[in-house]
């Protein structure tokens, strides 16, 4: 008797769904890369305020990014492995720039660090001189708002994961706390950390509503790629085709280096 | 030179009551599954500490739950084996050798050496350069055991380090640990479920129940 192969065949209402679905997702992409001359598409990503733009994306995003991680690791760090009332309400917290509605976050921004009544921030500017709104810095501080729950949820999920014997084994084997979480933690949690450095950046780098209303729309200081692509689309088109298609390719890239740790891997 | 351990740890609703003195000898834990052997190892390790009662080693107080006196692991000279997974899985077999002499001091370049020498006086010399996950059960144990005792432990706590191996590479590992652990004075203590263990490499067994 020979074994049947199983082979998992979808319902056919289920397989129309998915299909609509895909098709639902591909069919603006689609439409973007049809609307993109490409010929001057080095042009008018390299001419000035896309240029301007971009440099700004790339210098804010990566700041942000690290400042996500120098706050989320240790966040992260509390929420997987200590026991204390209120967890579960911190967590949600820490979580709920998430699912916040990107204008509301530069909302409570600006209630938080405005320079004339924010909460803090006219400590801030009286001082250190320090003005948030309207400056570099506040596009920094609004992108790690949005991306710091990104990073804290995937590695947090990473510590939990992670078998506490190998650390437990360093401890024995002489490595202090300082070591056993540079040496043995840090090491395990590394492809949970690049995943999350990886989706809080690409986060921060798409990051519009949170940024336009606590740091403006200054261009060359504080108009980043997402909201020079809104400006340009009613005076530029074709560079906020450009535009959008730099910030699709880098957001596939991200996909594709993450393919094993999002996309799964059938075995 | 006496080790003496008396108290209580509770975990959740787990409760473990000892009573161990201990010499220069290499006594086996026994006893049923979750009677609290590896718990015990945990504790001397330094990895949990005492709910009630105190430890001393050669009069020293390691953990003392009344006067919160706790010698944490990576202060006590400890030398560990698991039944497997010993092996830190990020490290090639010389820097796994060589970690706890990096801990304790020993340049980078100075502990792989120490660690060459150390896998080559048993013969693991092609072993060198691997990583954990190519190596068979029985070379990752053998290479833990040579870790272990890369510092000259004082405590050696070995946690059924030959369960997971053939019946016919166990001969062999037990007299290479017989031989190792008989050279260092310390406290030794091996959890076994092996009678063979038990016979041939311990001196003395303590029963739990």
């Amino acid at each position: 008797m020979t074994k049947r192969k199983a082979i998992s065949r979808a319902p056919w209402f289920v397989g129309v769904g998915a299909v609509l679905g895909f098709i639902y997702i591909c069919l603006p992409l689609i439409g973007l890369l049809r609307k993109i001359s490409w010929s001057s598409l080095v042009s008018q990503v390299s001419s000035g305020p896309t240029r301007d733009a971009l440099s700004l994306s790339l210098v804010t995003s990566i700041a942000a990014t690290v400042v996500a991680v120098v706050f989320g690791l240790p966040l992260a760090w509390v929420l997987a492995r200590v026991q204390f009332r209120g967890s579960s309400l911190v967590r949600a917290l820490v979580m709920l720039p998430m699912v916040l509605p990107p204008v509301v976050g530069g909302v409570a921004l600006l209630a938080a660090y405005g320079r004339n009544n924010g909460l803090v921030g006219s400590l801030l500017y009286d001082s250190f001189g320090l003005q948030l709104t309207f400056s570099p810095f506040g596009v920094v501080v609004a992108e790690a708002f949005v991306a710091l729950p990104f990073l804290v949820m995937a590695v947090e999920g990473g510590l939990r994961a992670i078998d506490s014997r190998y650390e437990e084994l360093a401890s024995t084997m002489g490595a202090n706390e300082v070591k056993k979480f540079y040496l043995v933690t840090l090491r395990l949690l590394r492809p949970s950390l690049i995943a999350g450095i990886a989706v809080a950046w690409a986060r921060a780098l798409g990051e519009f509503g949170a940024t336009i209303t606590f740091a403006g729309n200054i261009q060359g200081r504080t108009q980043t790629t997402p909201l020079a692509v809104y400006l340009l689309l009613e005076s530029d088109p074709q560079a906020a085709y450009a535009l959008s298609f730099v910030l699709l390719v880098i957001c596939v890239g991200v996909l594709v280096s993450m393919r094993d740790k999002w996309l799964g891997s059938r075995r | 030179m006496t080790l003496n351990l008396s108290g209580t740890v509770c975990i959740g609703s787990f409760t473990l009551r000892t009573e161990i003195s201990a010499e220069n000898e290499i006594i086996a834990i026994t006893g049923a599954n979750g009677v609290g052997k590896t718990t015990l190892l945990r504790l001397l390790a330094g990895i949990i500490n005492l709910t009630t009662g105190s430890l001393l080693i050669d009069g020293v107080t390691y953990d003392d739950a009344t006067t919160d006196i706790f010698i944490p692991a990576n202060r006590r000279g400890v030398a560990m084996v698991f039944q497997n997974e010993t092996l830190l899985p990020f490290l090639s077999v010389r820097d796994n050798i060589a970690f706890p002499l990096r801990m304790s001091g020993m340049s980078r370049s100075q502990s792989r050496e120490v660690a060459q020498v150390a896998i080559s006086s048993q013969g693991l010399t092609k072993l060198s350069d691997l990583m954990p996950s190519d190596l068979s059960g029985g070379q990752s144990q053998r290479v833990a055991i040579v870790r272990a005792f890369i510092n000259t432990p004082k405590l050696v706590l070995f946690d059924e380090p030959l369960s997971a191996l053939d019946e016919n590479a166990r001969p062999e590992l037990r007299k290479f640990l017989r031989e190792r652990m008989s050279q260092i004075s310390g406290y030794k203590f091996v959890v076994t479920h092996d009678r063979q263990d038990v016979e041939q490499i311990c001196d003395r067994e303590i029963h739990l129940n």
